[in-house]
């Protein structure tokens, strides 16, 4: 008789689990999308620097830990983040521009109006870079190690709060040449 | 003004809804016969100021009263005046107040048509109901309250509703899927009635049954115009993506599929009580949660509706409160829901409750698979997709099996059944079979094997159903006619939902294996041969809308050198929001549909144009009605008829005994 | 009760604010009307082929739409390669892969059948067995024949069962 009474308590049960599941995603982002790149190593290309014309490969990237931005002079956003790359970038810290589907004098012309962050810029016009690297839409801020992973991504507009508190930690330890823990 | 009295007319409601929701409670536990006759008349006029709170709603619409924040993002002085009305119902508050002005119009429907029931079960099933619309009427007035205004800086013209939306998919959809989905609150209402007093028997899932019935035919029709608006709006023939939205109303349907047998069960053999008010719950349970996942934002989906995590929160509150509560009632008191009867392992009772099992494996599956993506976040597991290939794997099987049973299940008896009666059946089995293997073949010169499979059970479950009502028929001493007149119009419309449900399964086989799509370039001169039917690009001209401009392309179709229609796709621009979208042409028939819609244009004056064959696609949404009008047969039959008719003295010495 | 109809700027501005996000949303698009690229294919097999890994392979930025019905920047760029792909001679298997490499998990519409997907794979069926035996299982406990019992014990057991089926 007991058993029948717990048989009937079962729909509760699994209810109050939904409602549990359910209540742990409010306020999640469902369209978040982490790197598939993750602690794989960035993907090898051939393309020009956008500014020098000088051929890149990953062997011109990698070497130490650094980030990657993805930008472009079509996207809005982009925009509205470029001042904090600047500002990182006078503070010392090596910023790759990875200029996704773009006209190149467009983005020479938009760098010209707001400043270089860059230390090298992969002109990735058709996209190619872009989708072997999983991009899905600009802007995007990645970290490298310095043998060539990918340990970091970042989808949307990057500031320097995000970085405090984001990124900077993972790129101290990468620094120091520690374990990746803090890379999430 | 008119904004204002809407909004005064809605927290009225809200007030009438507290005092529905408690005083005919109190009624039925301290023996106030008034106070339990109140709950009638409060659902009359919670209904009657809802309809007012609504009227002014569409009266802002209609007036172009950009002052209310609703408004001005849903609508726009160049929208035509049908489109203004139901764009009231195209964003999250206005439809949250069609969703409570349709569970008061459910309500005021309990109050006029159930003179036959006892007082203090009505008293109790509208006073669940005003539970409910306490709960929502409050969610609309503290978070999303269409009548707020954004005085003093409003805007001179509204955003515009989504071109998408400006069509009559939008008239007709919401309303009708609403009044399903919303609908199931009567049969939820009616299974706590039943465990609050203790009692449930016969004449209880009588009473229920046809609330049921209605509910689920209301949503059969909605969840068939949601597809069928989807296949001609969207573009790519698609129509059915088992998005989450479309999930979270296709749950309730199956669960209430299974409410619906349950309950006939109920009725007539006293068993399955536990099952059907377990099912009442959850068809409920899921209708509220697809509510939840719609608006709250867990999950991504075109048709959501903007999202919220404090509203989430607060319809998940709801969510808990509700259905926690219940399942609750339904824990301690439903081993006190005994059966009346027993039956054979092998008997009718038996099959239904296959029948209810695999229903209810089937919103396991679609509940599985949309909450998965959530579950894996949640545990960590990384993102995943699911989506049409996992649930066509598992519902095809499930589908399959169902169709088995319901043979087997019309044709057995209560109680016990001799199993070796089925055995000279194998006849009609052997002609479904060659049936089910020759016609598609004939048809379309191949056959796959699940389309086989899938023909073989649909022509055999047909079969049986014809052979049912002949040797039914039959019994009768003055011929068949005469017997298929003594049929009752229950057991018509069941047949009728049953046939139904073949077409539909039918149409989705037959469209899934056979359409042909082809994405070519056209211009004047083009031309394409898609399945049995021949296109060709006539040209284009540039046409002007109410609220767009469009560029109109005619396109020749012809079969065999004969002349089958002139289609005209357009490729519009809505000049508010300045979104471009597609609008295909069709010709359809009942046995085919022959589809155009245009893409981008290309250089050379060509245009990139998709060119679909789809065989069968109609059947779909031809099996959704009959399945709609076989259930309205059901509800009219005699006995639900005969005892409104009945004195009340017959009944309410069934009333008293608890 | 009145309303000032002259244009503030402030008005404009709002109004202005209004349609660039409009606009602004529609360029991020999400549109969800066909996406129609015209490819050339060898085969009406090899079309279809294309065909089902559109249906099948999710856009990476859109709301819940496959490559087939979307619209956006990167679908495009997803057909595009897929495209090449097999006109490379790559395999259904082999795209698939590749875009996983990629994208993750999240690209596909089939999930990948492996540990942490046997509860959503196996698990309905599995619980839909595990209900039906138990269900036969509490039958068979219901109509279980007795023993023989002696005539006392035949008596209590009368008296029993009539008790017990009052409180079931």
């Amino acid at each position: 008789m007991k058993m029948r009474a717990l048989l009937w308590a079962i729909p509760l049960v699994l209810f109050l689990g939904l409602a549990a599941l359910l209540m742990s995603r409010l306020g999640t982002d469902p369209t978040a999308l982490p790197s598939a790149r993750l602690g794989k190593p960035f993907p090898e290309f051939q393309l020009a620097d956008l500014l020098t014309n000088q051929p890149l490969t990953l062997a011109s990237i990698k070497g130490k830990p650094a980030v990657v931005n993805v930008w472009a002079s079509w996207c809005p956003s982009c925009k509205e983040e470029h001042p904090a790359l600047m500002k990182l970038a006078q503070q010392g810290l090596p910023i790759i521009g990875l200029n996704y589907k773009d006209v190149p004098d467009d983005a020479k012309a938009y760098l010209m109006q707001r400043g270089n962050p860059f230390q090298v810029i992969i002109a990735d016009v058709d996209g190619n870079l872009g989708l072997d690297l999983g991009v899905y839409g600009a802007p995007e801020t990645y970290l490298i190690d310095a043998k060539g992973d990918v340990v970091y991504r970042y989808v949307g507009v990057f500031d320097e709060k995000i970085w405090q508190s984001q990124l900077a930690p993972c790129y101290q330890q990468l620094l120091t040449g520690g374990e990746a823990t803090l890379c999430q | 003004m008119i904004a204002e009295l809407g909004h005064f007319a809605l927290v009225l409601a809200l007030v009438i809804a507290l005092l529905q929701a408690t005083l005919p409670l109190y009624g039925v536990y301290a023996n106030i016969p008034a106070l339990q006759r109140f709950a009638r008349s409060s659902a009359l006029m919670q209904a009657f100021c809802l309809i007012l709170s609504f009227a002014g709603l569409i009266v802002a619409f209609l007036q172009n009263d950009f002052t209310l924040d609703y408004v001005s993002r849903q609508s726009n002085t160049l929208l035509p005046y049908y489109y203004k009305i139901s764009a009231v119902w195209g964003g999250h508050e206005g439809s949250l107040l069609l969703w409570v002005l349709v569970l008061s119009l459910w309500g005021a429907a309990v109050s006029l048509f159930s003179h036959s029931l006892p007082r203090e079960m009505v008293a109790r099933v509208l006073a669940i109901i005003g539970m409910v619309g306490v709960a929502l009427m409050s969610f609309i007035l503290m978070t999303s309250n269409p009548f707020n205004r954004i005085l003093p800086d409003f805007p001179l013209d509204g955003a515009d509703l989504n071109p998408l939306l400006q069509d009559i998919g939008l008239i007709v959809h919401p309303p009708i899927l609403y009044m399903g989905y919303v609908g199931f609150t009567v049969p939820f209402a009616f299974a706590m009635a039943a465990l609050l007093g203790g009692r449930l028997d016969s004449a209880w899932a009588r009473w229920s049954r046809p609330w049921a019935v209605a509910a689920w035919c209301f949503l059969t029709v909605g969840i068939a115009l949601g597809s069928w608006w989807a296949y001609y709006e969207l573009g790519w023939g698609g129509w059915w993506f088992w998005d989450p939205v479309e999930n979270a109303s296709f749950m309730p349907w199956l669960a209430g599929t299974a409410l619906i047998h349950s309950l006939a069960v109920s009725e007539k053999r006293g068993v399955f009580k536990a099952w059907t008010v377990m099912l009442a719950i959850i068809a409920f349970a899921l209708s509220l949660l697809g509510t939840f996942l719609v608006r709250s934002g867990v999950l991504t989906s075109v048709h959501a509706f903007a999202s919220d995590p404090a509203r989430g929160m607060f319809v998940l509150g709801i969510l808990t409160v509700v259905i926690g509560g219940s399942l609750l009632l339904f824990a301690l008191r439903a081993s006190h829901l005994n059966s009346e009867s027993r039956y054979a392992l092998v008997s009718r009772e038996s099959f239904l409750l296959v029948n209810n099992l695999l229903l209810v494996t089937a919103t396991t599956v679609v509940l599985l698979g949309t909450l998965y993506p959530l579950i894996a976040d949640a545990l960590t597991l990384g993102k995943v997709s699911v989506g049409a290939p996992y649930f066509n794997a598992l519902f095809m099987p499930l589908a399959f099996i169902l169709l088995v049973f319901m043979g087997l299940g019309s044709l057995s008896n209560w109680k016990r059944h001799d199993i070796r009666s089925f055995i000279p059946l194998w006849k009609v089995l052997a002609v479904a079979v060659f049936l089910g293997v020759a016609l598609p073949l004939f048809f379309f010169g191949t056959a796959p094997i699940k389309v086989m499979m899938s023909a073989s059970l649909c022509v055999w479950v047909l079969l049986s159903i014809v052979r049912d009502v002949w040797l039914k028929a039959r019994t009768a001493k003055q011929g068949i006619l005469a017997g298929l007149g003594r049929l009752s119009r229950s057991y018509y419309g069941m047949q009728l939902a049953h046939i139904g449900i073949l077409v539909t399964i039918l149409g989705v086989t037959f469209t899934s294996n056979y359409s042909i799509e082809r994405d070519v370039r056209m211009g004047v001169g083009d031309s394409v041969n898609v399945g049995p039917y021949h296109f060709e690009w006539q040209g284009i001209r540039d046409i002007q809308g109410a609220n767009y401009r469009a560029t109109q392309a005619e396109v020749k179709v012809s079969k065999d050198g004969e002349l089958v229609s002139l289609l005209h796709p357009e490729k519009r621009i809505y000049v508010v929001q300045n979104r471009s979208m597609t609008e295909a042409a069709i010709d359809s028939g009942l046995f085919r549909d022959v589809y155009v819609a245009m893409g981008e244009p290309l250089d050379n004056n060509q245009w990139a144009v998709r060119v679909y064959y789809k065989p069968f696609v109609r059947w779909l949404w031809l099996g959704a009605l009959m399945m709609a009008a076989g259930g309205i047969l059901a509800m009219s039959d005699r006995r639900y008829r005969i005892a409104a008719r009945q004195a009340t003295p017959v009944v309410s010495q069934g009333a008293t005994a608890k | 009760m009145s309303i000032n109809l002259s244009v503030s700027s402030y008005q404009l501005a709002v109004i202005v604010r209004g349609m660039l996000t409009g606009l602004l949303l529609s360029l991020l698009s999400v549109a969800s009307h066909a996406a129609i690229d015209v490819y050339e294919f060898k085969t009406p097999v090899e079309e279809q082929r294309f065909q089902a890994l559109m249906g099948e392979l999710r856009c990476p930025k859109c709301q819940n739409q496959n490559l087939a019905g979307s619209d956006a920047e990167i679908a495009k760029d997803l057909k595009k390669r897929t495209y090449q792909l097999m006109e490379e001679g790559k395999s259904d298997n082999e795209i698939r892969e590749y875009m996983i490499e990629r994208y993750g998990d999240f690209i596909t519409y089939k999930p990948p059948v492996r540990g942490s997907t046997y509860l959503l794979w196996f698990g309905p069926f599995a619980l839909l067995i595990v209900v039906v035996i138990a269900l036969l299982v509490i039958r068979r406990r219901q109509v279980a024949p007795a023993p023989s019992l002696s005539p006392e014990e035949s008596a209590r057991l009368s008296e029993l069962l009539k008790r017990s089926s009052h409180d079931q």
